[in-house]
């Protein structure tokens, strides 16, 4: 499995304080953060830049939702092994199925507790990396 | 004659003619020239606000973007457990503070919540509501109202509470989050009744709000209220049902599919169907006299029925009504009760040419 050599987390999220927030908290654990408010940067990003250890999507993005974001990544060769972590708002039931045919790896339920989330994109980076 | 003396001769008699503002004798002319001066000085004076404004404008976005840039690091910082002092809250800067105070207590939760809320006293954001709360101005009272309600000061509550009378809409959602977030228990008993009574209360947005209240509260209140209310308001409060534990909704559904007289209130309680245990109430439901009622209950089977349901489903698609046949045979299109060849062959084997049409129909639809 490759994935992105460097430590860093694409966060695509249109709300600008939890997108500030996530970036603070990513940077502070020692990554670098690409921060990304819409989807379709996002999907630009994905077309043109480096493949990232992890991409943090919220589900409900501008232009393009999350779900449409995560099918481009697995689309691409270069992304198809990042982890993607979907933040929802909404029914976690309805989304995981929906992700699940595209290839999301994992969920965080909004509101979200910081530690957790840090913890499982971690956890998630360093099994990609290890398998 | 040179040019400049030539423009000088014609001047004369021009200004002699009254073609100046000082030597206007024709009122008209005199008029004319005042309207001008008036419009001249109206433009030139909108001219010179609108560029204040925008100066404000740009100053006070200037000003945000300061606040932000000196109050995000620390508040991120102390979110994750960190404890940098905090800067200064001048009273210009109390709504971008508050406000994103507000916006973060939205996405977080567990202990970043309560650091927040440690922060909040630290800065006297109760304070700061309150004073919102007493302004007129909507945008105030709603700022002060999700203020008020993630402090979660008990004593607030009644204060709370009134804005659920205020005749807009979005201050009361805004009074309801807030009371279940101060008091999840009580809050149901407040809104349940004035959701009911309040034709102009989206229901889906209020549902969203009781989530989070106590939900054995709001589903006692809930029955209570059901017993008493319209059909109509029965049908508006149906999307309650989905905050409610399963078997709590279940529960009222089939009390409904089985007392309620009214076709609309039927069809939305069949719509709301998502459990194989209401199957027995659904089954009778397909012969029911109101072909709205049949094609709701062929809908529902459709998403939780199996492959005992497959022949009242053939039976549906020789109903008299268009809509009751197409919704039985996108149910058995759906490879729930077969595959397409099989379908197919059950419709064919009806002898109703309307059935086998419908279901090539349905088939033709999902192919697509």
């Amino acid at each position: 499995m490759r994935v992105g050599a460097r430590s860093s987390i694409v966060i695509v999220e249109d709300d600008e304080n939890i997108g500030e927030l996530l970036g603070f908290m990513f940077r502070r654990d020692g990554f670098d953060t690409v921060m990304l408010r819409d989807g379709r940067s996002a999907e630009e990003y994905v077309a043109a830049g480096e493949p990232a250890a992890a991409v943090l999507l919220d589900v409900m993005l501008p232009y393009r939702d999350g779900f449409a974001v995560a099918a481009a990544i697995r689309a691409d060769p270069r992304w198809r092994d990042v982890p993607i972590v979907m933040l929802t708002g909404r029914s976690l039931a309805a989304d995981v199925e929906r992700g699940r045919a595209i290839g999301v790896t994992d969920y965080v339920l909004k509101p979200f507790r910081p530690p957790a989330l840090l913890g499982r994109v971690k956890s998630l980076i360093e099994l990609a990396r290890a398998g | 004659m040179t040019p400049t003396s030539r423009a000088l001769a014609t001047a004369v008699p021009v200004a002699q003619a009254g073609f100046g503002w000082a030597n206007a004798r024709d009122p008209f002319i005199a008029a004319a020239w005042a309207i001008g001066l008036v419009a001249l000085t109206i433009t030139v004076g909108l001219a010179l606000q609108v560029l204040a404004m925008r100066a404000r404008s740009v100053r006070r976005e200037r000003r945000r973007d300061a606040v932000l840039a000196a109050w995000r690091p620390v508040l991120f910082e102390r979110v994750l457990g960190g404890a940098p002092p905090l800067p200064a809250v001048s009273r210009r800067d109390e709504d971008t503070v508050l406000l994103l105070w507000t916006q973060l207590q939205d996405g977080l939760r567990g202990d970043a919540r309560e650091r927040l809320n440690a922060v909040g006293a630290e800065i006297d954001a109760h304070a700061m509501a309150r004073r919102r709360l007493a302004r007129d101005a909507a945008l105030d009272r709603l700022l002060g109202l999700r203020t008020l309600g993630y402090l979660g000061c008990v004593a607030d509550y009644p204060d709370v509470a009134l804005h659920l009378d205020d005749a807009r809409p979005y201050l009361c959602l805004a009074a309801a989050r807030a009371l279940v977030h101060i008091d999840p228990a009580r809050a149901p008993g407040d809104v349940l009744p004035r959701l009911a009574a309040r034709g102009d209360w989206p229901v889906p947005l209020f549902a969203t709000v009781l989530g989070e209240a106590d939900a054995r509260e709001v589903a006692s209140r809930f029955r209570a209220l059901h017993a008493t209310v319209t059909s109509e308001q029965r049908v508006r409060l149906l999307p309650l049902l989905s905050v409610l534990d399963a078997a709590i909704g279940d529960e009222i559904l089939r009390e409904l599919l089985a007392n309620a007289d009214a076709p609309d209130v039927l069809g939305a309680a069949l719509r709301c169907v998502r459990s194989a245990g209401l199957l027995g109430d659904v089954r009778r439901l397909c012969a029911h006299p109101a072909w709205a009622v049949r094609t709701q209950a062929a809908a529902a089977l459709g998403r939780v029925g199996g492959p005992a349901e497959r022949d009242v489903l053939l039976g549906l698609l020789t109903d008299s009504q268009w809509w009751v046949r197409y919704r039985a045979a996108k149910a058995l299109a759906s490879g729930r009760f077969g595959g397409r060849e099989e379908v197919t062959a059950l419709a064919s084997g009806l002898g109703d040419r309307f059935a086998r049409d419908i279901v090539e129909h349905a088939l033709a639809e999902d192919a697509a």
